[in-house]
């Protein structure tokens, strides 16, 4: 009797505590007080060119031999990889050794809306690389693409001789344009939309069209998020993860013109990636001409690039050393919050090492 | 999309859940549908002609008043960014050129600058 008395107790101090926590996070959330800073790990800039920079992260303690670079995508900003401390993905591979480095795009305005393809494939991702190399000191790097960026990563290492690259990592990369769900449907051979219909006054796609139709893709996702939020707006941990990510979610940025009527033109009506018919500054380009060590990287609840489009990749390279990790995770999942940490960074980390100890082995 | 806590959380929770998980079965197959996407090109396509109905009436607006418009400005840009995107072309063509070729730039056919770069010229951001 006297237990249960203490337990209802109990339960209704926690209660109380809970309400005044949720009253007073919630009146900082609203009057805007107290955000969340995101891109917290202290960097340096070193190489840029028009608005593309390269990050390095600093460190002081790095023991890997191999720097990373990760490769963004055009459309969103790239502080995905380095939310707020403790949650950074960055800021994990970095105190496991790593010299870390990661190629921003930078946000295009009228001036970029001419930037194509090739500017990206061919030019700055190429330089960003050597940048990287020499900035390290190390012969070769690790490059991560992570969705577009993985795209991107694949035309650059198939377009070009890049000799400093040891060993690429595709996650949640697009190769086969025919199975990406409603962008397919939209933008796909069907041609049901003109992409210059997507293009406003400044040359490219605005930033508010790639929100549109992340968010329909899930359209009772925000409701059920806020639900979420309003129950456990006492816990101070939820509400700084939530607004980091509510901060992102809406942050998207233009898609420069060129670049996306190319997209749709060769990757969504042709799909020239799988149909291996794709030209760059007039070159067919041949992605059997990547044969460094591939990581694919799928998540099985990716909404945005389903597993059917990702896993193409492994038949396109012309690796020999491939595999393909599968983690139960959605698009966003696979790189953010805690089952990042938990699960894809060691995955990652552990076929970087064997791969680092196999050349060094094979050098010796 | 349902949130799983041990919290004590709301009594209504569980109710939300399945409501939103009902409404997510049957919203989510439906906007991977041609259908769907048709209906999203149209309103897209109809949007942009409107826009541009609108932006030419107001350009006119602006013109008698000798005011530039934003698709004036958007036409410059134009014009910068092919030049820009030519350089780019010209830059990436002599990155393939072999270095034995380069040292002897009339075997490019192109009429490469040898002389210093004037002191007025922008200092170049690109390493």
């Amino acid at each position: 009797m006297l237990d249960s008395a203490r337990t209802v107790l109990d339960k209704a101090k926690r209660d109380v505590a809970r309400t005044s926590l949720q009253a007073r996070n919630g009146i900082k959330h609203v009057a805007g007080i107290n955000r969340m800073q995101v891109a917290q790990t202290p960097k340096e800039v070193v190489w840029e060119r028009r608005k593309s920079q390269l990050w390095r992260y600093k460190s002081e303690k790095i023991t890997e031999p191999v720097p990373i670079v990760i490769v963004y995508s055009l459309i969103s900003r790239s502080y995905m990889f380095d939310l707020y401390p403790g949650h950074s993905f960055v800021e994990h591979l970095r105190n496991m050794g790593y010299d870390v480095y990661l190629l921003d795009w930078g946000v295009p305005d009228q001036t970029d809306a001419a930037n194509d393809l090739e500017m990206y494939a061919e030019e700055h991702l190429p330089a960003a690389l050597r940048a990287a190399q020499e900035a390290s000191g190390s012969d070769s790097v690790f490059v991560v693409g992570y969705c577009f960026g993985g795209t991107l990563s694949l035309l650059s290492m198939a377009a070009a001789d890049l000799a400093e690259v040891k060993g690429l990592i595709l996650m949640a990369t697009p190769v086969d344009y025919h199975k990406l769900g409603l962008f397919t449907e939209i933008l796909g051979p069907q041609a049901r939309m003109n992409p210059s219909d997507l293009v406003d006054g400044t040359g490219n796609v605005p930033a508010s069209a790639s929100r549109d139709f992340f968010n329909v893709l899930k359209p009772t996702t925000k409701v059920a998020a806020s639900v979420t939020f309003l129950e456990r707006m006492w816990d101070d941990d939820y509400v700084k993860g939530y607004q980091a990510m509510g901060q992102w979610t809406r942050d998207h940025i233009p898609f420069p013109g060129a670049a996306f009527r190319q997209t749709v033109r060769m990757l969504f009506r042709s799909n020239s990636l799988v149909n291996n018919t794709l030209f760059l500054s007039g070159r067919r380009i041949d992605t059997g001409r990547v044969c460094v060590p591939v990581l694919i990287v799928v998540a099985e609840k990716d909404h945005i690039v389903p597993m059917e489009s990702a896993l193409p990749a492994a038949d396109l390279v012309g690796s020999k050393d491939i595999e393909i990790a599968s983690l139960p995770f959605g698009h966003v999942g696979l790189v953010m919050g805690r089952a990042a940490a938990k699960q894809t960074i060691p995955t990652i980390l552990d076929w970087m090492r064997r791969h680092t100890v196999t050349s060094a082995s094979e050098e010796n | 999309m349902a949130h799983q806590s041990n919290a004590p959380g709301w009594p209504l929770r569980k109710v939300f859940d399945v409501a939103e998980r009902a409404v997510a079965a049957r919203v989510e197959p439906l906007v991977q549908t041609g259908g769907f996407a048709t209906a999203i090109s149209r309103y897209v396509a109809i949007n942009r002609r409107v826009g541009r109905v609108l932006s030419k009436v107001t350009g006119g607006v602006l013109h008698l008043v000798n005011i530039p418009t934003t698709n004036d400005v958007a036409q410059l840009h134009e014009h910068l960014n092919v030049v820009n995107k030519q350089l780019s072309q010209l830059t990436r063509e002599l990155g393939r050129v072999p270095a034995s070729r380069q040292e002897d730039p009339q075997r490019l056919g192109t009429n490469i600058r040898t002389t210093p770069k004037p002191v007025d010229a922008q200092p170049s951001k690109e390493d």
